[in-house]
């Protein structure tokens, strides 16, 4: 299972109103105490979400606390965990520049729903972490592998995917 | 009679053939849906081998004349799963490979990964090492934008400034090269510091190198900033609000050219940054020519940042007392058998940092580049995302080139300044 520690109680490097609306939505908090780090180096904030809740998260970050800026958003492999994927997302208040690192947990085969009606960034990043992971994302306009030739057969970033063999290519 | 003649020699006109749907044209993988007639629209491949994409990009064109109606970008030729390497490979051993990654700022890469690897581990360089860094972060950001002005104008027209900025080019590389040994692929930094340390006639000499560089940009200036041509084919070209900047998560100086004043050195400070006095160039509309005079004022800004560097320079170790993550010495390890036992160890996967997430983003010239590492213990990141800035702001081509002449692409590309090595991981 997993190897970080979560609390209801917010870091206290969050502000206090961006704590209380994630947590009114369902957010679980990263305790790393328990791993042995210092925290000075696990100094970013870190949100678990509930799937459900994940669109309406961003979009309350982003309209009302100022998180304008999806720098990162991409995905974790688990192969041996129910559900598989955790997919992550780091947002940014461009003004304030509070940095949060916000998680939701997905199955194989099963959709993530899409950011991009809230940031056009994620448009890419979506597609980049359908073509390595194969996570399919809800509402995405175009879904396609970016990466990879569209007809590749395999999700590259998986945890069983071989390191060594030999691929047939189409002619 | 003779009209009689004339139709007769004239084919009977064929009746217009029913259209269902509209018409595909297929450009390789991408399919797009030609509105009304074939022959209006045009389809064209700009790249992945056209000289102004610079490297393998792909834009798939639909223009309309010379007017271009939709731009799809298609990237991924260069990609060589660079994360897959780093979760297979490790920390230590994936140092060099981020020389690949923005080619044309590679020492600036190598502090990417080393500052991440070090956040994982819970280590911090020592202030000499950290001073150094920021020399060559800075000398990197130099370098690189050197090339990209270079480029960009040659693309445009301005063949002489590149050859200028090449000149200097030249210097920084030599720089480089007795720096690290290498003048490209330089893998300078180690998890816990850098590789070598810098002589005192080396940092006089970048020194010097940085006080004589203002007063060449100001010459490459009154070749291009008040220049007719120059502002007529940049000025008021794929211009970029703030909102959509934001929204797209641009980052660097096509931000700040938009007149967000982001930059991870100042917001977030890492490397010691906060103890340098150096000023953050915004634009105010967001086009071709503010990204141009912004990346000209990071030229300047830098040397700055490199005098005061060189100035403050501290003395001391350039590698952390962490034996448990850091590589022994290099000279140590080819005479001493207990280091190279040591450095076995560390490079075959004798490593054990802490679980845990880490979020570490350094300022790059084209751009926030950084990882987001999630470490299970083990030598290896259990998963290592890169954020390649290039590959963020590529997606707004899509945005700012529709409407535009299929000549201003090649300004819009330019002002972007992206390199595909990173692009494409």
């Amino acid at each position: 299972m997993s190897s970080i520690g979560y609390t209801n109680d917010a870091p206290p490097t969050v502000k206090t109103a961006v704590a209380y609306a994630l947590s009114a939505l369902g957010a679980r908090w990263c305790d790393y105490a328990a791993t042995g780090a210092a925290p000075r180096f696990r100094a970013t904030p870190a949100a678990l979400l509930e799937k459900a809740r994940w669109v309406e998260a961003f979009a309350t970050l982003k309209k009302e606390h100022g998180f304008d800026l999806l720098l990162d958003h991409s995905a974790v492999d688990y192969p041996d965990r129910t559900p598989r994927f955790t997919v992550v997302a780091v947002v940014e208040n461009s003004t304030t520049h509070d940095v949060l690192l916000l998680k939701t947990r997905v199955a194989d085969g099963e959709a993530c729903p899409s950011l991009t009606p809230l940031f056009r960034s994620a448009d890419w990043a979506e597609r980049e972490t359908y073509d390595m992971f194969g996570i399919p994302f809800e509402g995405h306009p175009e879904l396609t592998r970016i990466y990879m030739p569209q007809d590749y057969d395999g999700w590259p970033l998986r945890k069983d995917f071989p390191m060594e063999g030999h691929l047939k290519f189409r002619d | 009679m003779v009209p009689d003649a004339a139709t007769k020699n004239d084919p009977a006109p064929s009746p217009a053939p029913a259209r269902a749907a509209p018409p595909t044209v297929d450009a390789g993988e991408i399919r797009l849906e030609v509105e009304g007639e074939i022959g209006e629209r045009m389809v064209l491949n700009m790249g992945p081998s056209h000289p102004s994409t610079h490297g393998v990009l792909r834009i798939v064109l639909e223009v309309d004349g010379e007017r271009i109606c939709k731009a799809t970008p298609d990237v991924g030729y260069l990609h060589r799963g660079m994360e897959k390497i780093g979760e297979t490979l490790g920390y230590h051993r994936f140092i060099p490979y981020t020389d690949r990654l923005d080619y044309l700022a590679p020492l600036s890469n190598n502090c990417a990964i080393a500052l991440a690897a070090e956040k994982v581990c819970g280590i911090e360089a020592p202030p000499r090492a950290n001073a150094l860094r920021v020399v060559v972060c800075e000398l990197a950001r130099i370098s690189s934008h050197l090339l990209g002005l270079g480029a960009y104008s040659m693309d445009v027209g301005a063949m002489t400034v590149f050859l200028y900025t090449f000149t200097e080019r030249e210097t920084l590389y030599n720089f480089f090269e007795f720096l690290t040994g290498a003048r490209f692929t330089t893998s300078y930094t180690r998890v816990g510091g850098v590789a070598r340390d810098a002589d005192a006639g080396w940092l006089a000499e970048v020194r010097a190198f940085c006080e004589g560089l203002p007063k060449k940009v100001d010459e490459w200036e009154e070749l291009l900033t008040r220049n007719r041509i120059w502002m007529l084919r940049n000025e008021g070209v794929g211009i970029i609000d703030r909102a959509t900047a934001l929204s797209y998560g641009l980052t660097g100086p096509c931000l700040r050219g938009s007149g967000v004043g982001y930059d991870t050195r100042k917001d977030h400070p890492y490397f010691g940054y906060e103890q340098y006095d150096f000023d953050v160039p915004v634009g105010t509309r967001g086009d071709a020519y503010d990204r141009y005079l912004v990346r000209l004022e990071e030229v300047r800004q830098s040397a700055r940042i490199v005098i005061q560097a060189i100035d403050k320079m501290p003395k001391g170790p350039i590698l952390a007392d962490a034996p448990k993550f850091v590589l022994p010495e290099k000279t140590r390890v080819l005479t001493g058998m207990e280091e190279l036992i040591h450095q076995f160890m560390l490079i075959t996967g004798e490593m054990n940092p802490p679980k845990g997430e880490v979020v570490s983003y350094i300022e790059n010239p084209k751009g926030v580049h950084g990882y987001y590492v999630r470490s299970e213990g083990g030598a290896a990141p259990w998963r290592l995302k890169m954020r390649a800035p290039s590959f963020v702001n590529l997606q707004v081509l899509k945005e700012i080139l529709p409407g535009r002449m299929l000549s201003d692409s090649v300004a819009v590309l330019g002002s972007l300044d992206f390199v595909m090595g990173e692009c494409d991981k």
